[in-house]
């Protein structure tokens, strides 16, 4: 569809105030987090539902993408319309229009900030659980395309665990709810989180309320050395002790937390862990004392509680400062994103070390060590010469190696556009169809969130050609199982 | 069991069958096929098949399928068998395929708390497995012995519990399944958090076969508890029961289960129950549960209670099995049915005396358990007297239709066979069911999983 004609019609759907395709204006959602660009055709604001559903039956008729975008804080390139098209802007729908206590859920719009509804809902003593560190920032209805997780997900559990129900916008502009974890009929609530925009649109979600704790701890263990904290976490799930949240930081990102806002760590830490418990004040003492012994015993230098929500406070804040202070060591830093399984941590950050010695290359980790989750970060200068494809190329090692010791690509970031290539890294090519297949029920046209997920060099019709035949063959051929 | 005579139920012609158990035999040998009387165990709503295979490799399931595929057979996966009262009859049912013979634990680092599976291994297995190195999977299981992990993921069986653990979906963190086209499907992983590609856990979790057959299955596990504790408190009505879960809920307390049983299962259940019952579980370290044992007697007088029994350890658990198993579909009933109902939890009162009225006026016994803090009533009728399954049919229907019409939704998790005719055993189709045919239609364009026991006639 001609551009200027695509305009008049998005503007008759939704207000001259709801769209915006002044080209200088357009270059601003370009972008996310991810290193990706690509301007859409036009971006339109919706207030309501009904302009969604309006707008995607525009798109579905005319055969344009759609390409959803909350505060475009994703990491992974999901929210790039790289064939431009219609983005459709989720931000001013915002409302949280239900908190209804008696039934712990929460009625909210996909523009609603995920910070927001945990400050709305603390005084009534709840909470919604899944914390990604940019949570001052994005949206649920972000959170629930790429099933965000965050510190507290290790016992609260990610996005998918706190969703009870959407309203969803399929590519062809039909509006359906889909119901909760128990009724009738295949999951597809299940299903939407995660999907990265590629198989429906979210307009509304009912999501979970948690129950704050009643007494919280707080540890800051130093090592010597991130084997010896890797050691300690993996002591402490082996033990069966599953903390609110279990948090690492290596030596590098210390200095640089350090350096930043001057919290007290030694020159030398190797390591900290932080570590919080959470629940009843009953028992909990007992189970510091237990982290502190399993620390001591794995040859932690020191072990701090801390003793007011202050200093629980200042030590989180050290934590969720650590990516902005990572400007204090490079002007450019490429963030992963792998998971492994928690007793091969030590082995895994020892592999990762030795790869950014063998790329000439300093990687800081700062990651959520107690689900194996961790965040390599590959610090660098853009402008030396050649260092970019170092950077990608230990990428790709760092990513090897995760999967080598049953890892994965992505624990909580997605895959978007930045990982796809590497997917046949951990599936085959009839794993791969099949996901194919599930992507063609709810969007057979391709039109939702093109070039997300799957592998740029097999498009989906050559997927739907995977058979037990010599097409199979190639494709195993071309991916190396 | 039942007393009817089983149908046979062959959407194939005797050549056709015969063709697929010789190509059946090449693959599998002749010990792993099994026809005649041999497939009797087999049987669906009355219906028995034909043939039935035993595979014991993954390799082995996909090749099945292929076979089916190409030759149009309808095939049930089976795995313990438990859940097989869930759904409409099969349209049509040539083979048996019994997964029992994928029994393998593939990978268990108890350090790492995660395990990998096959979907035939028995929940009891694993359980015994798991306890040696003080783990467990957090589900409830009613026939632990019989039922298997790949029927439980099928069938989304879950029971109290469920309210701390949460269910199959909230601990299944990699599947593996064997799809129409002879391919292996897997998605997750093995690590405990993972959003590389779809959720396929999610897809097949709860789709009854109907997809894909379960060959493999990863799963998050837990420490046991180091303590277990169980309260009965007594009430005279619903409503304050219903109130005492309400407080507890909007509490620091962290409660495994809370169950409201009607005053007849109370007394099944619980000896020298009177009244209206409510169960309240907690499970962690001595001193929190011990707490909150406590703080829940302190607070039973306030909420017109009184606390008739308080179990620990085995005897507690003890008691959400037994709540399990009531909660747990029958095997082909004559006179019996069991209804759930899912509501947010505030309208639980409201279901439990909706469903008393209906089933008074239908003339049918009826007992309730309700976990009232996840919000599912359970119901099940009973006709006093064996009457012909014709008038248990209509009474059902007349129990179900009020609670579809109030509460938007009442699935029959099982009833006699021929009831099936006359009601909507899944209530009704979900607004999603446009997508969730195309999703059929994606993974078995045939038609030969389970043919037309899932929503909608899928």
């Amino acid at each position: 569809m001609e551009r200027e004609r695509l305009i008049r019609r998005l503007i008759q759907l939704v207000g001259p105030d709801g769209v915006v395709h002044d080209r200088d204006e357009l270059a601003l959602y370009e972008y996310d987090g991810s290193i990706d660009m690509h301007p859409p055709t036009a971006v339109v604001l919706p207030t309501r539902v009904e302009q969604v559903v309006a707008v995607v039956q525009l798109a579905a008729e005319e055969g344009v993408p759609v390409v959803p975008r909350g505060a475009g804080t994703g990491l992974s390139g999901g929210a790039i319309p790289t064939r431009g098209g219609i983005q459709i802007a989720l931000t001013r729908m915002n409302r949280i229009l239900e908190l209804d206590y008696r039934n712990r859920r929460a009625l909210v719009e996909p523009g609603v900030i995920n910070l927001d509804l945990s400050v709305a809902t603390q005084p009534r003593g709840y909470f919604y659980a899944p914390d990604p560190s940019s949570q001052k920032a994005c949206t649920i209805g972000g959170n629930i395309a790429e099933n965000s997780g965050g510190p507290h997900c290790l016992s609260y559990g990610v996005t998918t665990n706190h969703v009870l129900a959407l309203e969803v916008v399929l590519p062809n502009g039909e509006l359906i709810w889909t119901d909760g974890p128990d009724s009738p009929g295949y999951d597809l609530t299940g299903v939407l989180v995660g999907s990265e925009g590629t198989l429906g649109l979210v307009t509304k979600a009912w999501v979970r309320l948690t129950h704050l704790p009643e007494a919280v701890r707080v540890l800051l263990a130093q090592f010597g050395t991130v084997v010896e904290a890797s050691s300690a976490v993996s002591a402490i799930i082996a033990a069966g002790i599953v903390p609110a949240a279990l948090e690492m930081m290596d030596g590098t990102t210390c200095r640089a937390v350090e350096a930043a806002y001057q919290v007290g760590f030694p020159p030398d830490v190797g390591a900290v862990l932080l570590v919080e418990l959470d629940g009843l004040d009953d028992g909990l003492d007992d189970l510091a004392a237990e982290i502190r012994r399993i620390c001591t015993a794995q040859g932690a230098r020191s072990v701090r509680v801390a003793t007011s929500a202050e200093e629980r406070a200042a030590l989180w804040n050290a934590r969720k400062m650590a990516f902005g202070a990572m400007g204090r060591l490079a002007p450019n830093y490429y963030l992963h994103d792998t998971v492994v399984p928690r007793t091969k941590l030590p082995y895994t950050l020892a592999r990762v070390e030795e790869i950014g010695r063998e790329y000439d290359l300093t990687i800081a980790n700062v990651f959520h060590a107690g689900d194996g989750n961790l965040h390599p970060i590959v610090l660098f200068d853009r402008r030396v010469p050649g260092v970019v494809e170092r950077v990608l190329r230990a990428g790709v090692d760092i990513m090897q190696v995760c999967v080598e010791v049953g890892g994965t690509l992505s624990g909580e970031h997605g895959i978007g556009l930045e990982k796809r290539d590497q997917m046949p890294l951990i599936f085959t090519a009839e794993d791969l169809a099949a996901m194919a297949k599930l992507k063609r029920s709810f969007n057979p046209r391709d039109l939702f969130n093109p070039d997300k997920i799957f592998p740029s060099r097999v498009s989906c019709g050559e997927l739907r050609e995977i058979q037990a035949g010599s097409r199979k063959a190639a494709l195993l051929a071309e991916y190396g199982h | 069991m039942t007393t009817q005579p089983p149908i046979a139920a062959s959407g194939l012609a005797p050549d056709a069958v015969a063709e697929l158990r010789a190509q059946l035999v090449a693959l599998l040998g002749p010990e792993a096929v099994r026809a005649g009387e041999q497939t009797l165990g087999y049987r669906v709503a009355a219906r028995v098949p034909p043939l039935a295979a035993c595979p014991s490799t993954a390799q082995q399931v996909t090749e099945i399928l292929a076979l089916a595929n190409e030759l149009g057979a309808a095939v049930v996966p089976w795995g313990g068998g438990t859940a097989q009262a869930l759904g409409y009859p099969p349209r049509a049912y040539d083979l048996a395929l019994d997964v029992r013979g994928l029994n393998r634990v593939l990978a268990y680092e108890p350090a790492d708390l995660t395990l990998s599976v096959e979907a035939g291994i028995s929940f009891a297995t694993l359980d015994r497995l798991l306890a040696e190195h003080g783990q467990r999977l957090p589900l409830d299981c009613a026939r632990p012995e019989a039922a298997t992990l790949g029927g439980i993921v099928a069938a989304n069986l879950a029971g109290p519990r469920r309210l701390r653990h949460g269910t199959a979906r909230d601990l299944l963190i990699g599947v593996c399944a064997a799809l129409t086209d002879g391919t292996l499907a897997h998605g997750g992983g093995r690590v405990v958090k993972n959003v590389s590609g779809y959720d396929m856990m999610k897809l097949f979790l709860g789709s009854l076969g109907t997809l894909g057959v379960l060959v493999e299955l990863n799963f998050k596990i837990t420490p046991r508890p180091a303590q277990e504790v169980a309260l009965a408190l007594a009430f005279d009505h619903a409503e304050a029961a219903l109130e005492a879960v309400a407080a507890l809920l909007d509490s620091v307390l962290q409660p495994v289960a809370l169950v409201v049983l009607d005053p007849v299962l109370a007394a099944d259940l619980v000896a020298g129950a009177r009244g209206w019952l409510l169960l309240v579980g907690f499970e962690g370290a001595p001193a929190a549960t011990a707490r909150q044992a406590r703080e829940v007697r302190a607070r039973t007088p306030a909420w017109r209670g009184s606390v008739v029994q308080e179990r620990e350890g085995a005897a507690a658990a003890a008691l959400w099995h037994a709540v399990t198993a009531f909660q747990a579909p029958d095997d082909e009933p004559r006179n019996r049915a069991l209804l759930k109902v899912v509501v947010p939890p505030s309208e639980i009162g409201a279901v439990l005396t909706a469903v008393e009225e209906s089933a008074t006026a239908a003339g049918l016994h009826l007992r309730r358990a309700a976990d009232a803090g996840t919000g599912i009533v359970y119901a099940r009728l009973e006709q006093p007297a064996v009457a012909a399954a014709e008038s248990f049919g209509r009474a059902l229907a007349a129990v179900q239709a009020p609670l579809l019409e109030r509460f938007g939704q009442a699935v029959v998790l099982s009833c006699p066979a021929a009831a099936k005719a006359q009601v909507p055993v899944w209530g009704r189709e979900p607004s999603g069911i446009g997508v969730m045919r195309a999703i059929k239609h994606q993974f078995d364009p045939r038609g030969i999983l389970n043919p037309g026991r899932f929503v909608g006639g899928i």
